[in-house]
């Protein structure tokens, strides 16, 4: 057993989890649609839920004030659209490269490592996070959604956000196997996220009890940053947030690794 | 068999006491070999012999359980990158990567082993041109063949120039034809000097293509020498084949005495291994015993498989 704790990988290296991102760009070359297609579902919620139903909507009360309903759905939206690049890259993508066309059996067998890999899949997918979350964001711009200077910072925030979760969606990829878990994750799991994280309404809404749970969730912190940042409502609560965040992605790309290793070396 | 006795420079991979443990399943059992440069050094055996766990220590995605492993000169507990950088790997199951093209999955590799970019280049074109897949070169993956697809995984085994190529299985499911192609492949490879470790349970492919190997049973080493060696010393020269009636088949037990050395008794027919399988035949004929169909053949690793296990190398 010695032996087995000796292979405790090194730390991933940069220049090789590159190589990585650079075998994904490659691969979405062929399939640049799927790429294109994931920046839609936000707007359209945006469109749809913000302009349309938010029409029956006065305003939301939002830190001590109120906002127009489309300026709080917003930056959850935009918080929503670095989760889909999240789930498409850190778990769809991987999901199938790790049981069916077993991509990585043929990858560690060059000096690529499993936490190289790992490192290179959370890039991608925070790569991709980022384009969405930057298109998105361009729009919120062009829509006058944006009411401060602050919003400058959202870029950044967006990426931290895009990290994090794709961290978070990997440590999913490391638990399932089947295809039928795909679907469970999606309605159990990313569906309830979307909804309840205070996307689309303020956590106020909810009974006290219940808060905790939707404050401990990454979307929570992902979409009440990035609205402190759109609306200018920047304090010291804010911060607590980009830790959060930091934290969910140093220690989900921990657990990620070590769980796909599990699946990978044997 | 001591490693140590000639263990120069010259072994690229030496094991001693090697064993790989899952759970209950014990899948290599304490097994001793060494594979020197430039020879074609082959695990013959049935499935769940261990060969694949022996082949996946060595290729460093494994890691064993005890015992001893040097892979030219490294452990590959503490330096899998840097083995893995000298290592062309062939995998049973096919690895190569569906989303990309022939020539991408070449490029692909080639970066991972940070192969400079011009170098990659002028190698991928000298690879596809060495697989004979040319015309395929900007098809994707999957509409291949499987011959094709296990040429395309030999090309990407090669795109780092390894030192030592890991072959599992190299041709199991192929036809025929397809797998002479491989076969031809691989015996240029080995005439240019490159040392290959092949496992099979095919012995016509480990008789074709192996300088020396261990036979492996049961997560254990059983034999060890070149195909010539361990027929001369597992078997006779000739193996008489006979197919026979039930009571052709009683009377010849009853008779054996003197007919040949060694008899196996297999449920469609009986192998006697005689130094001339003609002379047996003739006799058994003269004790009056009819056969159904008789063949006369040279012995074969199978042979000695049966010989060291009574049983079949493909069940």
């Amino acid at each position: 057993m010695a032996i087995e704790a000796a292979h405790a990988s090194p730390p991933p290296s940069l220049h090789r989890a590159v190589k990585l991102v650079q075998r994904n760009i490659l691969a979405y070359k062929h399939y640049w649609i799927a790429l294109v297609s994931g920046f839609f579902e936000p707007v359209f919620y945006l469109a749809a839920v913000g302009f349309g139903v938010g029409r029956y909507v006065e305003s939301v009360p939002y830190a001590g004030t109120t906002l127009d309903y489309a300026s709080f759905l917003a930056p959850g939206m935009l918080a929503a659209s670095t989760l889909n690049g999240a789930i498409f890259d850190g778990f769809f993508g991987p999901f199938f490269k790790l049981n069916w066309m077993k991509t990585y059996d043929g990858i560690v067998t060059t000096p690529m490592s499993i936490p190289d890999i790992a490192l290179g899949e959370v890039l991608w997918a925070l790569i991709r996070g980022t384009i969405y979350g930057t298109g998105f964001l361009i729009v919120m711009t062009a829509l006058g959604l944006v009411h401060s200077p602050w919003g400058a910072l959202a870029l950044p925030a967006i990426m931290l956000s895009g990290g994090a979760l794709s961290a978070g969606a990997m440590i999913l990829t490391g638990v399932t196997k089947e295809i039928a878990s795909l679907e469970k994750v999606m309605t159990l799991v990313v569906f309830p996220l979307f909804l309840f994280s205070g996307t689309f309404f303020p956590v106020s809404l909810y009974p006290e009890y219940l808060r905790p749970v939707v404050q401990a969730t990454p979307l929570y912190h992902s979409a009440s940053l990035l609205r402190a940042l759109t609306t200018g409502e920047v304090g010291l609560g804010t911060l607590w947030h980009v830790v959060y965040l930091v934290a969910m992605l140093v220690i989900a790309s921990i657990v990620a690794t070590r769980l796909i290793r599990r699946r990978l070396i044997s | 068999m001591t490693p140590s006795a000639s263990s120069g420079s010259d072994a690229l991979i030496v094991a001693s006491g090697l064993s790989k443990r899952f759970e209950s399943l014990i899948a290599v059992d304490g097994v001793e070999f060494e594979v020197r440069r430039g020879e074609v050094f082959g695990f013959l055996g049935p499935n769940g012999a261990g060969k694949t766990s022996t082949m996946r220590m060595i290729g460093c995605t494994s890691p064993r359980t005890s015992g001893e492993l040097r892979v030219m000169g490294m452990d590959p507990a503490t330096h899998a990158s840097e083995i893995k950088a000298r290592l062309g790997v062939v995998p049973q199951a096919d690895n190569l990567d569906i989303e990309l093209t022939v020539r991408e999955n070449l490029e692909m590799y080639a970066r991972y082993f940070d192969v400079p970019r011009d170098t990659a280049a002028e190698r991928i074109d000298e690879l596809i041109d060495f697989v004979q897949l040319r015309d395929k070169a900007t098809s994707k993956v999957d509409p291949l063949s499987g011959g094709m697809k296990r040429r395309l995984t030999i090309a990407r085994a090669l795109v780092n120039r390894p030192d030592l190529i890991l072959l599992d299985e190299p041709t199991t499911g192929l036809d025929p034809q397809a797998r002479h192609l491989v076969w031809e492949r691989l015996y240029r490879l080995k005439q240019s000097g490159v040392t290959l470790v092949i496992t099979t349970h095919y012995m016509d492919e480990a008789e074709q293509l192996c300088d020396r190997l261990v036979v492996m049973d049961k997560a254990k080493i059983v034999a060890e020498g070149s195909p010539r060696q361990l027929i001369e010393r597992y078997s006779t020269r000739e193996v008489l084949e006979l197919r026979l009636t039930d009571p052709a088949r009683k009377k010849l037990a009853a008779s054996l005495d003197g007919l040949a050395e060694r008899a196996e008794w297999l449920p469609d027919r009986v192998l006697l291994y005689t130094p001339s399988g003609d002379t047996a035949l003739a006799s058994i004929h003269e004790r009056g015993i009819e056969t159904d169909s008789a063949l006369v053949r040279r012995a074969t690793l199978e042979d000695v498989f049966l010989t060291i296990t009574g049983r079949s190398l493909i069940e």
